[in-house]
């Protein structure tokens, strides 16, 4: 008998013919129950978020109304216009500090199939704006953990070969990389990986690779050809912090993937206050609530100023110790850093 | 008081006979501790028939018991916690959801009965049991702000069309089984109230600073990955109680250990702040800077009486600087 990690798949009925559902539905090998529209069962009632662990449905849906967010300020490296593209909803992981804990009703996942409509957006998205643009997949979802059942890479793929000017961001934790090594690498099709010190990823990136496998995808990733990027965000206090980030910077320089990153983002944990009391709720022990939280400037739940400023300055340093390149580095949601 | 809610006569009987419950109307039975309410089935009958009762004594909780189909095939008989729980309609999910316990099973109150396994199907994937109360039971309770248990017993499997007769048969057998399960919550509850954490003997908590001493002896055993125990062992609680302190001096010093043991660089701000403080005093000024080390901007005030006393003030400004400020709040500082 083959077991499903999903307790129920749910199909939208307009789709139930469409090639890429029939694709998703041989790899998931569920007998799917279909339904008018995923959101008259996905997210009506709360569904706590630590559920997922043992009833976590799938739905294939639609993407209806807006395909593409512009992102916040400082939401990536500045002066450019970014904008998120909507291709799923929520995540197999289950990272304590992440947002998606409270921010949809329900930890369900919802995989959209309508990429060629994300792709007519992300068109037109580009063609508003002189220069470049950049396009960032995995705010809602990571962007390649499903992307063996998915099967849409190659389409934004093709988009980049399309578009030079367009950038497409895949943020990511995971090791999936079956479906991006059947593609040649892009200049403007970046693979970002969110790293943390080992220890500091087994404690609260629950279910996800281990730093070590992100860094062996990473290596492959970079001999490959294929443009790369990290993530050291959230960093998580700890006393130890700085010989750890030590440890992983050198490790990364080791594998010479330091001086090709596009950049390295740094960021320190941070919640808005709803999602600081669901992760206190969900995670009453994690290390994510051991260090001196206050309500900082733009009403997260934050490290106060100086602790953060130090935090970030220090790993920057050691980043440029290990051959990071000083221009490539930018801190994350700090509005004046 | 607790208040305890079942559906039919039939699954209460053990209750009833366990906790030695005097009737006092056909839909009522109590002793001096808790009353037991026999709602009717369905979620309109059990919502209503609860927010009728709940103002008329001094509840500290409901409870919920009673039976439930199971859709993934639990053993019948067998007693489970409910974890959330659902209102379902037309075999869709209604808005509003509660928790329950944080492990356990998912139930779904449903409007009708489920007796065919096509029905079954449709809810398989929103959660484990269907039952007719639940929800409106938790609605009616948490409503009124009175905390919310359920359990279930799983009576039959969902969809199966003789449900009702086979729940009829071991109606007593079911009831018995809840009764022997709320007596044993009734005394694990006992035990959590008498094994609550005592407070240091020799130290005085206000309300808000035991919050504070709990809050950072918790951050201080998951940031030191040691048992709360250990770190208390680990701080000078008997250095200071030797110490001639009054009890509240004592908690304060406790505490502002602690605080230093979870913030590395609360000492040092502490220290760089009177050391700016300083400086400014010595000038005839006063600088203000946020308590929560978050606002890059100081207040600095001074008070004046005529324009010479201001002029001099002026000349003051222009002697003090914000640099070792501007540095602390920009993370330039070293840390050993």
């Amino acid at each position: 008998m083959v077991t499903s990690v999903w307790n129920e798949v749910y199909v939208e009925e307009k789709i139930r013919n469409h090639p890429r559902v029939e694709s998703i539905l041989n790899k998931v090998q569920k007998a799917p129950v279909y339904i008018e529209s995923f959101d008259e069962i996905w997210g009506r009632s709360k569904k706590a978020y630590l559920q997922k662990r043992d009833t976590l449905n799938l739905f294939l849906a639609q993407k209806q109304g807006q395909l593409l967010k512009l992102a916040p300020d400082a939401y990536g490296s500045a002066g450019e216009p970014h904008y998120y593209f909507i291709h799923a909803y929520n995540c197999i992981y289950e990272c304590q500090y992440c947002y998606l804990q409270g921010y949809f009703n329900t930890p369900d996942i919802v995989l959209f199939i309508n990429h060629e409509e994300i792709i007519q957006e992300m068109e037109k998205a580009l063609l508003s704006h002189p220069g470049r643009v950049w396009f960032h997949a995995g705010e809602f979802s990571d962007s390649l953990a499903l992307t063996h059942l998915t099967g849409e890479l190659e389409l934004y793929h093709e988009f980049c070969q399309k578009y030079p000017e367009a950038i497409i961001e895949l943020r990511t934790k995971s090791v999936n990389i079956r479906e991006l090594e059947k593609l040649p690498p892009l200049p403007n099709f970046i693979v970002s990986f969110s790293l943390s010190p080992d220890e500091m990823a087994r404690r609260v990136d629950l279910k996800t690779p281990s730093t070590q496998g992100r860094l062996k995808a990473m290596d492959k990733l970079n001999q490959l050809g294929f443009k790369i990027a990290a993530h050291f965000d959230p960093i998580i206090y700890e006393d130890q912090f700085k010989s750890r980030y030590q440890e992983l910077l050198v490790q990364m320089n080791n594998l010479k993937i330091n001086e090709k990153l596009a950049y390295l983002s740094l960021g320190v944990v941070r919640f808005t206050k709803d999602v600081y009391r669901d992760a206190e709720r969900n995670y009453p022990d994690s290390v994510i609530h051991s260090g001196p939280m206050v309500k900082s400037f733009d009403g997260k739940v934050r490290y106060h100023r100086p602790m953060r400023m130090w935090i970030m300055s220090t790993i920057k340093e050691l980043a440029i110790q290990a051959k990071v390149k000083p221009e490539s580095i930018y801190l994350c949601m700090e509005d004046d850093a | 008081m607790h208040l305890i809610t079942m559906a039919h006569l039939g699954e209460a009987q053990g209750v009833i006979e366990k906790f030695h419950l005097q009737k006092v109307r056909p839909d009522l039975f109590k002793n001096e501790e808790m009353i037991l309410l026999l709602t009717g089935e369905g979620p309109m009958e059990a919502v209503t028939k609860t927010a009728l009762i709940l103002p008329l004594y001094p509840f500290q909780e409901v409870i919920n018991l009673g039976v439930a189909g199971s859709l993934k095939n639990h053993a019948i008989g067998e007693i489970h916690p409910v974890r959330s729980l659902y209102l379902v309609q037309n075999l869709k999910p209604g808005f509003k959801s509660f928790q329950v316990f944080s492990e356990g099973l998912d139930c779904l109150t449903s409007f009708e009965r489920i007796l065919d396994f096509e029905k079954a199907d449709k809810l398989r994937g929103l959660g484990h049991l269907v039952d007719r109360e639940a929800w409106g039971v938790a609605m009616a309770a948490k409503t009124a702000g009175i905390p919310f248990k359920a359990f279930k017993i799983i009576s039959d499997v969902a969809g199966t069309v003789d449900a009702c007769e086979i729940i009829k048969e071991k109606a007593y057998e079911f009831s018995e089984k809840l009764s022997d399960h709320l007596e044993k919550y009734f005394a694990s509850i006992n035990q959590k109230i008498q094994t609550t954490k005592k407070i240091l003997p020799g130290f005085h908590f206000t309300f808000s600073t035991e919050h504070q001493y709990k809050s950072l002896l918790q951050k201080l055993s998951i940031k030191e990955q040691r048992s709360e125990e250990e770190i208390l062992q680990s701080l000078h609680t008997e250095t200071l109680r030797e110490q001639k302190l009054s009890p509240k001096e004592r908690s304060r010093r406790l505490l502002e250990e602690m605080e230093n043991r979870v913030d590395p660089l609360k000492a040092k701000l502490f220290q760089q702040k009177l050391t700016l403080q300083e400086s400014f005093k010595e000038k005839g000024l006063t600088i203000i800077t946020d308590p929560q080390w978050e606002n890059p901007k100081a207040i600095i005030s001074f008070e004046a009486a005529t324009d010479l006393e201001l002029q001099e003030k002026i000349e003051a400004l222009k002697a003090v600087s914000l640099e070792s400020f501007a540095k602390i709040m920009n993370g330039d500082f070293s840390v050993e």
